[in-house]
């Protein structure tokens, strides 16, 4: 695949394999190229020492044929519309492969945030909403959470929403703090879905979980949770290495999740777990196991690695860690690729989920989530496992041609093309 | 043969005379080795027996050497034939040592010496005891040179301080005195010779020195001499005496019967002897401090001399503020310092036959002669009975408070020096038995005293010429502010805070607020820098501007652990600040502590994460320390930095106890500026006048790594990880534990998430780098932001890198590439599977690029936000401010 400055064309790319492998016609092929709506704005911001301040907003609204569109709010200093444009793109063809009734898209502020005190925060994510807020709602459009953007920032811009529109809207924006009626088992969504396709992808594969061992990179909020619910949703396994920034531990007796989760809440860090040998951060990826979870950075597969990958899941948690030319290899390997837009992709269910609940104001328990998240990556899992056999297509392309299938079809109902 | 020789040594025996045949009777002749002390009452009576002394010295053809010090009339004409020295006193006890020293290795044996009255030493140093090290050093050496010599002391005049160890060491102590118009001896001490002539008193009638037998007359002599024994406290030192005449005067001035120079006299002198000799600092001290202080110091002194610059430096501080501002008067904790004066350092030295070995550390060829077991001699060295007596009294006054021992150089923290750190502070947990804590005491002074000769210290005089320098210790013994949790003693909150903040990351922060580094409990972790962990770095105008974007960051970069005194096992201690939660506690937890969400994703009331929150947004603690930086930065005209401990009684009401303060340093040089170095423009590798952020320093580079703008500006975006990472293996090939400095230059942001704006690499991929540039282009129209640091803020504080942002297109600034582009490219030798990067990525090894002779140093100014970076020869002078890397 040839390699791309910009996002939006990468994305354009991949669009292009997967429409080929289904022979889309050039106008369905045009219209799902693109955006169909995208704006642009300034948000004037008066800052704590008086001036004010010009930041630019963005939102791309990608594809609403199959309901809202939906994505999340970036606040990042290298923010661009071609960045926005590409992940309004993934996410269409995210809540399209787990199968909820949204469009895709995504939104930005060129800012850095952490050179922002918090009364700056509250007043440029008030300004972003009063800029784009006619375009916005559950049936038109529902932010959400994103890079730098905290459960804080959305109960901000839902404050804003409602004082403008003068109406009370929970559904109208995601990620809020469960006090404002953002949904239980939100923190943990992302590695749950994933370990649920994990579940799936071993019964498709013949893999015993319970005698199954398990490592994983990256021990943030998505690899923490992905250590403590392995074992409890798969109901056995065997936690033998995880890293962080700081390095990795190792034990091939294994290592108790619960105990090496309190001790990187205690410690910071996970070097110095008692009775576990150091690994470094790159070898964790080349261990000898059954299932690993990559959930730190992006780009930690590589051709340069790839052939030393040994496990025979590995479920994307993170976003993009495996290359382009390091998937084609773990392909030709026989190595199960969850990807990234399916194996993370309970976020975005959980996220439809408090839509769901704000829209009829009933709250669900934490169970009728967890079963609810369960049944839809389960299902998503199997339709992309199917389309890999049915086409021998690698796991992300048989993912890209499930999503780009479903908003193909709405369109065509539509009779847009 | 044998005759002749036996004669020779008869005849140069023979030749040996007090110049006063009747003296010569009465002590039973002059040997090789004789040190005679006269103790007179004025310079007269000395003159009367040094003139016939010499004379007779001339006539023998001996070298007659005669030193002069002191302001009473010379005793000697500079026409007379004696070989003159003039050593100065006023250089300090050390150097004046040294130099009297020189002259007698270099006379060798046999020698012929007068001194002048040594009295005046006494009164230069403010110390009889050290007067009493002198004697110890020099009488010893000169009994060895077979050499004889004439000293005199003013009669009730020293205390036992300096009489004893004279008596001790001395071979003939004769009192000299007048009565009636005439001159009588008494010998006290007449070593190796009959005693039958002890304290027999003599009188000096012409040629003669006749014996005085009566019983009447010897009684009406002495009493009318007022003999030491009877009139003396001998506790009463010179010293003492001084205080006790500054004290009686003051109460005159107080009185209004002085004119006010008289007070500035007094309060000069005084400042001198205790404080310091420090022009820069007396200037300070004349401000801000009143003879009353003074006066409150001397009362708190165990030993005598000065007080060393880390006590001044707390004391000044504190007064600028008390003074300035009537708030701090309450704000400020109360300070009950002890000084342990610097005289006690030598003496103790002196005492334990520890002086020579260190002798050997003031000459570069040997400095590290015998310091390991000088160090070893003071760990096991014992103080005198009058100085552990007063410990005990202080240990009395803390009873079972934990305090730290610190050391207080003359040479740390005054101004234009950057000694610091380089001399251990002790805690003293200081519970169980009084025997038992004096132990701990002691051990924590000899520990201090043996780090003065530990490599460490002598390798970083060594490199800046500073080894003959007089370098005595004066300790300070602090009250460990803090109270008692559970079986744990510690602060709620200390810190490390600088007027000038360094690491102004974002335009909204103003450098000239300054800037703090916050820990919970001991400060020990902001000042050591605790590579496990992290502080909170706090802006002090903008102190909601964190470098963490969000919560799950702030806790990342959490402080977890937190140093204390362990009452229990009585040692300095730390561990997590969640296990210190389940002992009982009573500070107001929710200022320094926020909740952390648990697992389910609901706030978990029971894991607390450590983010000052509440203390910097909903308490004036901020604007506090802020002014309190401001008020000192203007006092001493210059940026300072502190160090404090604040404890909270209740939600509100906090004091601060500023435990230090001091210049702002300047890393790898002896001066507190970064000096103007005169650099040729074809010696610039580059000069940056952006953001510089880090505290300034001066170091030799030893490797670049440089990524070259263009080549990786031209790469695809898969191709810029694989850079990223090719970064990482060079990085590793270092040790953990390798000293050597290398500079890493890059394109556009170090750490971005977005290849196209700079390098992805983690911090784990640069961790051994020392110094981080980024430089701010790329390829044609696109010129990448930079990061200030950002995405790495707290690691480089931590690790203490140094960021430095190039603008190579601004007026100024200098990258001359070709250097880079040209020197020999180590990365194919040390990475063989990545040699195709050898265009984009080049290591480069200064030692192979860089002619013979020549080095690369970097001169970086936090303050003036400016970095050069230059070729030059090094030289003896300028080496001696390039701070050894080995010391990184």
């Amino acid at each position: 695949m040839q390699d791309y400055q910009n996002p939006f064309e990468m994305a354009q790319a991949q669009f292009d394999e997967a429409a080929s492998v289904l022979g889309l016609e050039p106008a369905m092929k045009d219209i799902l190229r693109w955006p169909r709506r995208e704006y642009s704005f300034t948000i004037p911001v008066r800052m704590d020492d008086g001036s004010v301040r010009i930041f630019h907003g963005y939102r791309v609204q990608y594809n609403d044929a199959r309901g809202p569109n939906k994505g999340g709010i970036r606040w990042h200093p290298a923010e661009t519309i071609d960045t926005i444009r590409a992940l309004a793109a993934w996410m269409t063809w995210k809540c399209a492969v787990v199968d909820i009734p949204l469009g895709g898209g995504e939104g930005g502020i060129a800012c850095n945030p952490k050179t922002l005190s918090e009364g700056e925060k509250e007043r440029l994510a008030r300004g972003w909403v009063r800029c784009v807020a006619r375009e916005l709602g559950e049936h038109r459009d529902i932010p959400g959470p994103d890079v730098y953007t905290t459960p804080q920032i959305m109960a901000w811009m839902l404050d804003e929403y409602e004082t403008i529109v003068g109406r009370s809207h929970p559904a109208g924006f995601a990620g809020k703090p469960p006090a404002l009626g953002g949904s239980l088992g939100r923190n943990e969504a992302t590695a749950r879905g994933g370990v649920y396709a994990v579940r799936e992808a071993c019964k498709a594969l013949n893999v015993d979980p319970c005698g199954g061992t398990f490592a994983i990179q990256g021990f943030g909020n998505a690899g923490q949770y992905a250590a403590l619910l392995h074992p409890e949703i798969l109901g056995g396994g065997k936690l033998i290495a995880v890293s962080d920034t700081s390095g990795g531990i190792h034990d091939s007796a294994g290592l108790d999740p619960k105990a090496v989760v309190d001790y990187k809440r205690k410690t910071g860090r996970l070097i110095g777990f008692p009775n576990a040998k150091p690994i470094a951060n790159e070898d964790i990826l080349e261990l000898d196991v059954d299932i690993l979870y990559p959930a730190a950075l992006e780009n930690v597969i590589t051709r340069e690695n790839a052939e030393s990958i040994k496990a025979q899941i590995v479920c994307e948690l993170a976003d993009g860690p495996t290359t382009p030319d390091a998937d084609r290899i773990l392909h030709v390997n026989g190595v199960h690729v969850i990807p990234d837009f399916l194996a993370n992709a309970g976020g975005v269910t959980v996220s439809y989920f408090e839509q769901v609940q704000g829209l009829y104001n009933y709250y669900w328990t934490q169970d009728d989530v967890n079963r609810q998240l369960d049944r839809k990556m389960t299902e998503a899992y199997r339709v992309v496992n199917q389309l890999h056999h049915e086409h021998k297509a690698h796991m992300r392309l048989a993912a890209y041609l499930v999503a780009i299938q479903r908003v193909a079809e709405a369109v065509k109902l539509r009779g847009w093309v | 043969m044998a005759k002749t020789m036996s004669d020779k040594l008869q005849n140069e025996a023979s030749s040996l005379t007090t110049g006063l045949p009747g003296l010569d009777q009465v002590l039973k002749g002059v040997m090789p080795g004789d040190n005679i002390v006269w103790q007179v009452e004025s310079t007269d009576d000395y003159l009367a027996l040094v003139k016939p002394y010499a004379a007779a010295a001339r006539a023998s053809d001996r070298k007659l050497i005669y030193f002069r010090f002191a302001t009473h009339p010379q005793l000697l004409p500079d026409d007379f034939g004696a070989e003159i020295h003039r050593p100065r006193p006023e250089l300090g006890f050390e150097s004046f040592t040294t130099e009297v020293h020189q002259v007698i290795g270099e006379a060798g044996r046999g020698a012929i010496y007068v001194f002048d009255c040594l009295s005046e030493l006494a009164s230069t140093w403010c110390s009889d005891q050290m007067l009493g090290n002198f004697f110890m050093l020099t009488c010893p050496r000169l009994l060895d040179l077979e050499t004889v010599t004439y000293f005199a002391i003013y009669r009730n005049y020293h205390a036992s301080f300096a009489l004893r160890p004279i008596t001790e060491t001395t071979q003939f102590l004769l009192d000299v005195f007048r009565h009636e118009d005439h001159l009588y001896i008494r010998p006290i001490k007449v070593q190796y010779r009959s005693t039958s002539a002890m304290n027999m008193i003599h009188a000096w009638e012409g040629d003669e020195f006749k014996p005085v037998t009566a019983s009447a007359i010897v009684s009406k002599l002495l009493v009318s001499s007022r003999w030491p024994g009877l009139r003396t406290d001998n506790r009463r030192g010179f010293w003492r005496r001084i205080f006790s005449e500054a004290e009686t005067l003051y109460e005159q001035i107080k009185a209004g019967q002085c004119p006010p120079e008289v007070e500035r006299d007094l309060f000069e002198r005084l400042s001198r002897m205790v404080l310091s000799h420090d022009e820069g600092m007396l200037k300070l001290i004349s401000r801000y401090l009143t003879l009353e202080d003074i006066f409150s110091i001397h009362d708190r002194m165990i030993g005598i001399g000065l007080i060393g610059g880390k006590a001044v430096g707390m004391l000044i501080a504190r007064a600028i503020l008390q003074k300035t501002e009537p708030k701090f008067r309450d704000l400020l904790e109360t300070h009950d310092s002890f000084f342990i004066g610097s005289d006690v350092f030598y003496t103790f030295l002196v005492r334990n036959k520890i002086w020579w070995i260190r002798q050997k550390q003031q000459d570069p060829e040997t400095f590290l002669e015998g310091a390991a077991e000088a160090r070893e001699l003071i760990m096991k060295g014992v103080f005198p009975d009058y100085t552990v007596e007063q410990f005990r009294e202080m240990l009395d006054y803390f009873g079972e408070s934990p305090f730290i021992v610190r050391s207080s150089s003359l040479l740390e923290d005054n101004y234009g020096n950057a000694f610091a750190g380089k001399y251990d502070s002790v805690f003293c947990v200081n519970q169980g038995s009084r025997e038992k804590r004096l132990e701990e005491f002691l051990q924590a002074v000899r520990e201090i005293y043996a780090s003065t000769l530990s490599e460490k210290a002598l390798r970083y005089r060594a490199q800046r010429n500073m080894l003959d320098r007089d370098e005595q210790m004066a300790l300070l013994v602090m009250r460990v502010s803090g109270s008692i949790q559970g079986k744990k003693f510690y602060p709620q909150v200390a810190g490390v805070g600088f007027s000038f903040n360094p690491y102004a990351w974002n335009e909204y922060i103003d450098p000239k607020a300054g800037v703090v580094r916050l820990v919970f409990g001991l400060g020990t972790r902001a000042v050591d820098r605790a590579d496990d962990d992290y502080t909170r770095l706090v802006a002090l105008n903008a102190p909601e501007r964190r470098p963490e974007a969000n919560f799950d960051e702030v806790c990342q970069y959490a402080q977890r652990r937190v140093d204390y005194l362990d009452l229990q096992s009585n040692q300095l201690t730390s561990g997590y600040f969640s296990d210190l939660l389940e002992e009982p506690s009573d500070f107001p937890l929710d200022l320094f502590a926020s909740q952390e969400a648990s697992h389910d994703g609901n706030s978990d009331p029971t894991h607390r994460i450590l983010t000052f929150d509440e203390l910097l947004s909903s308490t004036d603690f901020v604007d506090r320390l802020r002014e309190m930086l401001r008020l000192l930065h203007e006092a001493y005209q210059y940026p300072v930095d502190i160090e404090f401990a604040a404890n909270f009684l209740n939600e509100k009401h906090y004091t601060i106890n500023l435990l230090q303060c001091r210049p702002l340093q300047v890393q790898g040089a002896e001066v507190i500026r970064v000096p103007e170095v005169d650099i040729r423009d074809e010696d610039r590798i580059l000069e940056a006048h952006g953001a510089v952020i880090g505290q300034g320093r001066i170091l030799d580079i030893d490797r670049f790594i440089y990524v070259v703008p263009s080549a990786y500006g031209a790469l695809p975006i898969q191709a810029r990880y694989e850079v990223a990472h090719l970064i990482g293996k060079i990085n590793r090939l270092a040790p953990a534990d390798d000293a050597s400095i290398t500079m890493l230059l890059g394109p556009g942001r170090w750490g971005t998430s977005s290849p196209s704006l700079g390098i992805p690499v983690n911090f784990g991929e640069i961790s051994r780098v020392s110094i981080l540039c980024e430089i701010v282009a790329m390829r044609e129209n696109l010129i990448p932001d930079v990061s200030l640091g950002t995405h790495f803020l707290n690691e480089l504080v931590e690790m203490n890198m140094l960021y430095i942002a190039l603008f190579p297109r601004q007026k100024k600034n200098i990258l001359h590439e070709a250097f880079f582009l040209k020197a020999p490219n180590r990365l194919a030798e040390l990475v063989p599977e990545a040699a195709s990067w050898a265009d984009t990525v080049k290591v480069i090894d200064v030692r192979e690029a860089a002619a013979q002779d020549r080095v690369v140093t970097l001169s970086a100014n936090a303050v003036e936000q400016k970095a050069v970076c230059y070729f030059r020869v090094p030289s003896a002078e300028a080496s001696s401010f390039i701070k050894n890397h080995k010391e990184k």
